[in-house]
């Protein structure tokens, strides 16, 4: 009853786990599944719900300090949830890095009996169609990624991201206003409401970098932005800057890429 | 067939800036819209009702100014608008915002027929949290179908829809029943735009509003700040890196290859890897 997800099996499971089990804290994956649930669940349950949370904390009253992009991803806010059990969250994926993997878990694996039958749930899965395009998937696992922004100025431009991309063996992807003008599909979004990545480099052009931007690339291991304006926040957490417009600095770029990266050029400065 | 499309009044996020020195928002001169993806719900809401006739209904949860987007909404298409405004709202967090917006509908569904599908957007721009929906669709007891892409057959006499799913990896194709809850993704449609006859009758339409008594809300504690389990303690700007970004200056050199050897004097290692990337490996 549990192979696909539905939401009324699995809010009732949840549901009837946390109510076993009465833990203080639950924690979800803030993914299309686990808002899907989340919300569904906090309501049943009647308790707060702290949507896609950036980071996590535990103040030394056990009370949990979930902090999450507000108002559009211009400020962060830390939410509590006082006196209500548990304290739900969703968080984002990869904003925290892996654990390491541990020798001897202290964790039991509990089995949980739900006396749950096929009869008692009404939606059905009907078919299950696998997305063809597996490449947009790997942005959030990419080592290089190229990003471009309102600044590029119009969706022709958006093609020398793509085109550095293709170069690098990079993926490509965007900020938020760019799929709001439908110029670049939400798959390849980054930030609060897309992907969060966690590049070795990541190359940000036009992209002025509001929170909104900014949790989503914040793990990013160097971040290289090319803006016009040289107050926009994308500066106050890349580690190279360059003041100028990406229109223009784009095909040189990818052109001074090609030949550096090229066997041909290695070999000849090894030599 | 009725149908209820909840929409929200958001500040257009992509023009609001905070105070540089103070860290508060500004609010001040920066317009409202329609939440965007509720548009599409509006949108997919319609294109039912053309089909297979009936009535939409728009509500929206907010201060008296949110008019200004429920005759958007008429304008649109809408056939009735409802505004639920109180100060006992204020300070609503998604708890208590779905427990208003569940009772808002079922004295909707009273007042002007009985409700068959309830449609938002997948989740607000302002908030961003996508907990509203599935909040309303647990008090109201509805089937829960969020991330919708396309309604791709309704029965109203055997009370049955199907539905097509964004979900992890791919697209699940539900059948389920009504009354029902969906979330619509955003652009599965494109958004109609109202007629100027359409611009003029929603100018002079007569938008209903209620207070949380008329909607019939029976526990005040339950709504706004008192109603919200989870309390804002701090909202503050992130803090910068505490080393500004180096800024790459070209010395008699083309930028980009003074980019380029930044890049790889900060990060030795990558050359190598990106030469692998480069070639496909």
């Amino acid at each position: 009853m549990l192979t696909d997800y539905r939401n009324e099996s699995y809010t009732k499971a949840l549901t009837d786990v946390v109510n076993t089990y009465k833990p203080e804290i639950l924690l979800l994956g803030a993914t299309t599944l686990g808002r899907d649930l989340a919300g569904a669940v906090a309501t049943t349950l009647l308790t707060g719900l702290t949507a896609d949370c950036t980071e996590l904390d535990v103040d030394s009253d056990n009370s949990l300090a979930a902090t999450r992009p507000t108002f559009g991803g211009s400020l962060l806010c830390t939410i509590y949830t006082l006196n209500f059990r548990p304290q739900m969250a969703t968080v984002r994926p990869r904003v925290m890095p892996m654990p390491e993997r541990v020798q001897k878990p202290i964790g039991r694996v509990v089995e949980h009996q739900l006396g749950m039958v096929e009869a008692d749930i009404v939606t059905k899965v009907l078919a299950f169609v696998p997305d063809r395009d597996k490449a947009t998937s790997n942005l959030a696992y990419a080592d290089i990624v190229v990003a471009g922004g309102l600044g590029l100025g119009s969706l022709e431009n958006f093609q020398l991201v793509r085109q550095l991309a293709s170069v690098l063996g990079a993926e490509y992807g965007c900020s938020r206003p760019l799929v709001q003008k439908g110029w670049v599909s939400s798959d390849r979004q980054i930030g609060q409401t897309g992907k969060t990545i966690r590049p070795k480099l990541y190359i940000a052009a036009g992209i002025s970098g509001a929170i909104q931007h900014r949790v989503g690339v914040d793990g990013a291991d160097m971040i290289v932005a090319i803006n016009t304006d040289k107050n926009a926040p994308i500066f106050d957490f890349a580690h190279l800057a360059l003041v100028t417009d990406a229109v223009r600095l784009l095909p040189a770029l990818t052109e001074a890429f090609r030949k550096r990266l090229s066997p041909h050029t290695r070999d000849r400065i090894a030599s | 067939m009725h149908i209820v499309v909840c929409i929200k009044q958001v500040p257009d996020s992509a023009q609001i800036r905070v105070h540089p020195v103070t860290n508060t928002i500004m609010r001040q001169g920066v317009p409202t819209i329609i939440n965007p993806y509720d548009l599409f719900a509006l949108e997919e809401a319609l294109r039912l009702r053309d089909k297979f006739g009936g009535e939409v209904t728009v509500l929206t949860m907010g201060p008296p100014s949110a008019e200004d987007s429920l005759r958007k909404a008429l304008t649109i298409g809408a056939d009735r608008a409802v505004l639920l405004t109180d100060r006992f709202f204020a300070g609503s967090d998604t708890l208590a915002t779905s427990y208003a917006l569940a009772a808002a509908i079922r004295k909707v569904g009273s007042t002007f027929g009985a409700v068959d599908i309830v449609f938002t957007g997948k989740q607000t721009i302002d908030g961003d949290t996508a907990q509203v929906g599935p909040g309303i669709c647990k008090r109201l007891d509805y089937l829960q179908l969020t991330y919708v892409s396309k309604v791709s057959s309704l029965d109203l006499s055997g009370r049955t829809i199907e539905v097509e799913r964004r979900s992890e990896g791919g697209v699940q194709v539900l059948r389920s029943t009504l009354p029902c809850l969906i979330t619509m993704l955003e652009g599965t449609n494109q958004v109609r735009r109202g007629s100027m006859i359409n611009a003029l009758t929603a100018a002079r339409a007569e938008i209903v509003k209620w207070s949380a008594q008329d909607a019939g809300i029976e526990d005040i504690q339950k709504c706004g700040l008192r109603g919200s389990p989870t309390v804002v303690k701090r909202v503050f700007a992130p803090t910068p890196r505490s080393e500004k970004a180096k800024v790459v200056e070209a010395a008699g050199q083309p930028p980009a290859e003074a980019l380029i050897d930044e890049i790889f004097k900060l990060r030795p290692k990558l050359e190598t890897e990106m030469s692998d990337l480069a070639r496909g490996f």
